[in-house]
């Protein structure tokens, strides 16, 4: 009896996971077995290619240049996002009336994609109001979004509109910290700069954990801004591993389209679980 | 418990009844769809002149029912055995010499209403006596009652009586906006305007109540939600019932009721030919119905034994909708009624190129591919890489008709024996203006140097290109130098070139001209297709005339027709740029896909589209045919003068009043020129095949070099680069 209890009250979450596995499974592991199918066989008639379309990918100038441009722009994004808003958090944490801010840095995640575009094309078009400033003191007019300045626009854009939610994350990290153990440190003889690197900090490594992932997957979002504004084929230092996934979606190259999902998760995979396991050791 | 049950009960009740409350209030009209077996079977009535063009709606003249005829002042009437249509002189309309009324709004017994090419409205009494009619300038419709009362509206939303004996006008009621529909009914004129369907009781003088059937059903075709000119026309049964053509077929409905039966599928029948124009509808006493359209009298008789239910599906897939295609589909579908034809256009809706790809990409995932794929603006090497398409040339019993085919066109996508795509049609880039001139030319910067000559010399406001849109220097030069620029890898100094050539054409047709881009010919037509129309233009101004011939009939009788401008100069015409160039555009082509679900009806269908019979009878715009027995047809045309025409153009001065009119018989052909064309077209060897998504990127980039923030240079580097990302993908 008291068993049967036990395991009872083992297994009774499951009825509460099941939905959100059953949708994880269907819509997610699913498709991804069938891409992984795929990755083997030709696009449209479905026939057995072994690892040909694997060879394509790795072979393929523009898997290439995405690759590199979306690693770039990871590498860039994460970094810069990550240090500013934690400093802008740190500042704020400090502010009394902290509430009415926290709403207001949630703005920038409400603007619609389609309204952001169309400021980004009025600030940085060929003939937007930045170059019309430019040329009305007598400069040349400066291609933004068909140059390699894109890249910049699309970092600046990325980092706008992610930084309100990430210093929402840092501020509950950081008011998460016990002030008591703060205070303490301070009637000991501690400075700011000693209370922020050697208390605060540390304290706030799990949240810099899932800061970072989360910038990391929002960092794939940042596509629809560049496509709405340079379409399909934009100035290629942005053209990222979506536009790539894109073309080759409406040129019906599934076959190419599902090797390099896989390779990408794989590799996405990988990185996760090494950054877990890295962190893991530095909380042992 | 028991009262959670009886509140449960109550609610429950209370719902239920307010559903059924709801109901009642207004019940939706039901569309009786058509039955499995037996239906009204189409046919055209024999008519010596062909078409029927713009005549009047059917009338009642001396027990002849028929349509007049404005130009030949002739009722063409059914014959008793309503198979052909004869034609008898009216002459009372013959006797006022009438020869320049341009459209019979209304006619019977007790007289005419018309409109003269002065665009002025006039009636004609049974006595013979004419009067202009005043308050009628913007007419849209005309009918007589059966009394011989006459009731006119027009485009301000005005309804109005009008005296038939001193052309004097009434209103008698406002409708709401333009109408799609306006006819007379027993002593109901019946009219559907932007408010939706009404009836008005000429009698009384009042609006009475639309049946509610008929307010859903005829409401739905307000002016505002049509895409195309006259929508609807509704005639008398022989018993308490009314008939109603649309686009969509004809139905029938019985006074009082509240079903409307489908009697005929426009999808299947010269109502949904969106080449055509359906001018009135007509019940004869042996309940047979009548439809006149502007390419003849079509005869609807029942017959039981009629299949009306589709056997099997034709899936039909298009990139854009096109004209060519939906006549060959109702054409198709009128031959072959087991067949259902469902035709997917791509880009629909505003879909842009990239949706419509993501669209068919995910069919074809989901085991969905559509059966035949009109391939014109898709990347068909990438189709045939992926083995899409079926070799055709492996069933080539199929579809390949018993007469010959231009195959050097036909065959253009050959893949050493592999055929994986045909074309349907052609059309042929051309060059025309003053024949001095016209040696000068033999590339597109050339073009572009006489353009800038011709505005530095002559009137800076006339049109110099004749352009419809601000982009076509681009969009027409692709036709000319596709080939140069995208045939092999693309190359940056040609495209420069070209982009260059594009903007001074641009600058030097819009430099302080306000003509430009105002258009003088039919907006159904596509810009780049409009050659002809510019041609003619060059006779009256300094015009330059680009883009593509499309037929025999039409553009090259006008083109051999032409030879001297107003101006006193030779005009000329060439096909193609440049002397040597044998440069052609495949139009309709056809593939069939390999996961076909019906590829039999998928070969019909290809069959269908290469036959003689259609291929003589596309539309205007449509390419020339590429079966030679068609085409044969077509140039024997020049036997008789039955082919022929005069035309005019009027000239304006400084002043923009008109100061002269120029008269021109364009007579077809002669066999010289036939013999000219038809070697030269059997000479083409230059397939220019324009695939949408380059086009795109392209135009893209000359649209900015056009508008001044680019320079050719750099629209030239945008385009390499996004094709070079392309061509690494």
């Amino acid at each position: 009896m008291i068993n049967r209890y036990a395991i009872k009250r083992k297994y009774r979450y499951l009825p509460f996971l099941l939905p959100s596995a059953a949708g994880v499974a269907v819509f997610t592991f699913l498709p991804f077995a069938d891409s992984v199918r795929r990755s083997f066989c030709t696009a449209v008639t479905g026939d057995l290619v072994g690892v040909n379309n694997y060879k394509a990918v790795f072979g393929n100038e523009a898997f290439g240049l995405a690759v590199k441009n979306t690693a770039v722009f990871t590498a860039v994004c994460i970094p810069l996002l990550i240090g500013i808003s934690f400093f802008i958090a740190y500042g704020l944490s400090r502010v009394k009336h902290i509430r009415l801010i926290k709403s207001v840095l949630l703005f920038p995640m409400a603007v619609p994609t389609a309204a952001l575009v169309l400021i980004w094309q009025i600030l940085f078009g060929d003939s937007g109001w930045i170059n019309h400033i430019i040329t009305s003191h007598g400069h040349g007019a400066v291609s933004f979004l068909g140059s390699s300045k894109a890249f910049w626009v699309l970092v600046g854009s990325y980092i706008w509109k992610n930084l309100g939610y990430t210093v929402l994350l840092w501020l509950t990290g950081i008011m998460g910290v016990s002030t008591s153990v703060i205070d303490a440190a301070k009637v000991d003889g501690a400075n700011e700069r000693q209370v922020l690197f050697r208390i605060i900090l540390p304290e706030l490594k799990p949240a810099l954990y899932t800061i970072t992932i989360i910038s990391f997957l929002n960092s794939f979002k940042v596509f629809r801004e560049a496509y709405l504004v340079a379409g399909a084929y934009p100035h290629k230092s942005i053209y990222l591993l979506q536009h790539l996934f894109n073309n080759w979606f409406v040129n019906m190259d599934l076959d190419k389209m599902a090797a390099a999902a896989v390779v990408v998760f794989s590799v996405i995979f990988a990185a996760a679980v090494l950054l877990q396991r890295v962190w893991d050791r530095k909380e042992v | 418990m028991k009262m959670i049950m009886k509140i449960t009960a109550f609610i429950a009740a209370l719902v239920m009844s307010a559903s059924a409350v709801s109901c009642s209030s207004s019940k939706p009209a039901e569309i009786k769809q058509l039955s499995a077996k037996g239906g009204y079977a189409e046919k055209k009535l024999e008519f010596a002149y062909g078409d029927l063009g713009p005549a009047s709606e059917f009338t009642d003249i001396g027990g002849k029912v028929g349509a007049v005829l404005p130009f030949t002042d002739e009722l063409c009437y059914i014959s008793k055995d309503g198979t052909r249509i004869f034609r008898d002189v009216l002459p009372d309309l013959d006797e006022v010499n009438n020869d320049d009324i341009a459209t019979i709004f209304a006619a019977s017994e007790y007289g005419y209403l018309y409109w003269k090419m002065n665009r002025n409205v006039w009636v004609l009494s049974s006595d013979g006596t004419e009067n202009q009619v005043s308050g009628l300038e913007n007419i849209m419709y005309a009918e007589f009652s059966e009394d011989g009362r006459l009731f006119a509206c027009n485009s301000n939303g005005d309804i109005l009586e009008v005296d038939i004996s001193t052309g004097d006008t009434q209103k008698i009621t406002s409708g709401n906006g333009v109408f799609s529909a306006f006819d007379i009914i027993g002593s109901n004129i019946i009219y559907i305007d932007d408010d939706g369907a009404h009836f008005y009781d000429i009698d009384s003088g009042r609006e009475t109540e639309v049946p509610d059937a008929l307010k859903d059903f005829l409401g739905s075709y307000r002016h505002e939600r049509l895409t195309s000119g006259i929508a609807v026309d509704i005639c008398r049964g022989n018993d308490d019932d009314i008939y109603i053509g649309c686009s969509d077929g004809l139905y029938r409905y019985v006074m009082g009721g509240n079903i409307i039966e489908q009697l005929i599928d426009g999808f299947v029948s010269r109502f949904g030919d969106p080449s055509d124009e359906m001018i009135s509808l007509y019940c004869g006493e042996d309940g047979t119905l009548y439809a006149a359209f502007v390419s003849g009298i079509y005869s609807y008789r029942f017959d039981p034994e009629l299949e009306t239910a589709a056997a099997s599906e034709l899936k039909i897939y298009t990139l854009e909708k096109n004209n060519t295609l939906s006549k060959l589909i109702s054409g198709f579908a009128s031959e072959n009624r087991g067949v259902k034809v469902d035709l997917q256009v791509g880009m629909k809706e505003g879909m842009t190129y990239s949706d419509a790809m993501k669209e068919l990409t995910t069919q074809i995932l989901s085991g969905n591919a559509p059966d035949l794929m009109i391939l014109d603006g898709l990347d068909i090497e990438n189709l045939i890489d992926k083995n899409m398409l079926i070799d055709l040339s492996e069933n080539s019993e199929k579809w390949l008709p018993e007469n010959d085919l231009l195959s050097n066109v036909v065959n253009w996508n050959d893949h050493d024996g592999k055929l994986c795509s045909v074309a349907c049609r052609f059309r042929l880039p051309a060059v025309g203006a003053e024949e001095d001139e016209l040696k000068k030319i033999s590339s597109y910067a050339d073009i572009a140097d006489l353009c800038e000559e011709y505005r530095e010399k002559y009137d800076p406001m006339d049109t110099i290109m004749g352009y419809y849109d601000v982009n076509d220097s681009v969009r027409i030069g692709l036709i000319y130098e596709w080939n140069r620029l995208f045939g092999s890898s693309p190359d940056k100094e040609a495209l420069t070139e070209f982009f260059d050539s594009c903007k001074r054409i641009h600058d030097a047709e819009y430099a302080n001209n306000t003509e430009a881009s105002v258009t003088y010919w039919s907006p159904d037509v596509t810009s780049e297709n409009a050659f002809s129309a510019r041609f003619w233009g060059a006779l009256g101004y300094k015009v330059i005339a680009t883009g593509a011939v499309n037929d025999i009939s039409r553009d090259m009788s006008l083109l051999t027709s032409v030879d001297e401008s107003v101006l006193g100069k030779k005009l000329s015409y060439r096909l193609g740029i440049s002397e040597d160039s044998r440069s052609f555009l495949p139009v309709c082509n056809i593939g069939i896909t390999q996961s076909a679900k019906n590829a039999d009806d998928a070969y019909s269908f290809l069959a269908y589209a290469l036959k003689d019979k259609t291929q003589e009878n596309g539309n205007d715009y449509d390419g020339f045919p590429v079966n030679v027995k068609a085409l044969k047809k077509i140039y024997s045309r020049n036997v008789n003068d039955e082919y022929d025409y005069t035309t005019s153009l009027d000239v304006y001065g400084d002043d923009g009043k008109v100061k002269d009119t120029v008269e021109l018989d364009i007579r077809s052909m002669d066999n010289a020129e036939v013999k000219a064309f038809d070697d030269y077209i059997k000479s083409l060897d230059e397939p220019v095949y324009i695939e949408y998504a380059v086009r795109e990127i392209a135009e893209s980039a000359g649209e900015k070099c056009l508008s001044g923030t680019e320079t050719a240079e750099q629209a030239a580097e945008e385009t390499m680069k996004q094709l070079e990302l392309r061509m690494k993908e």
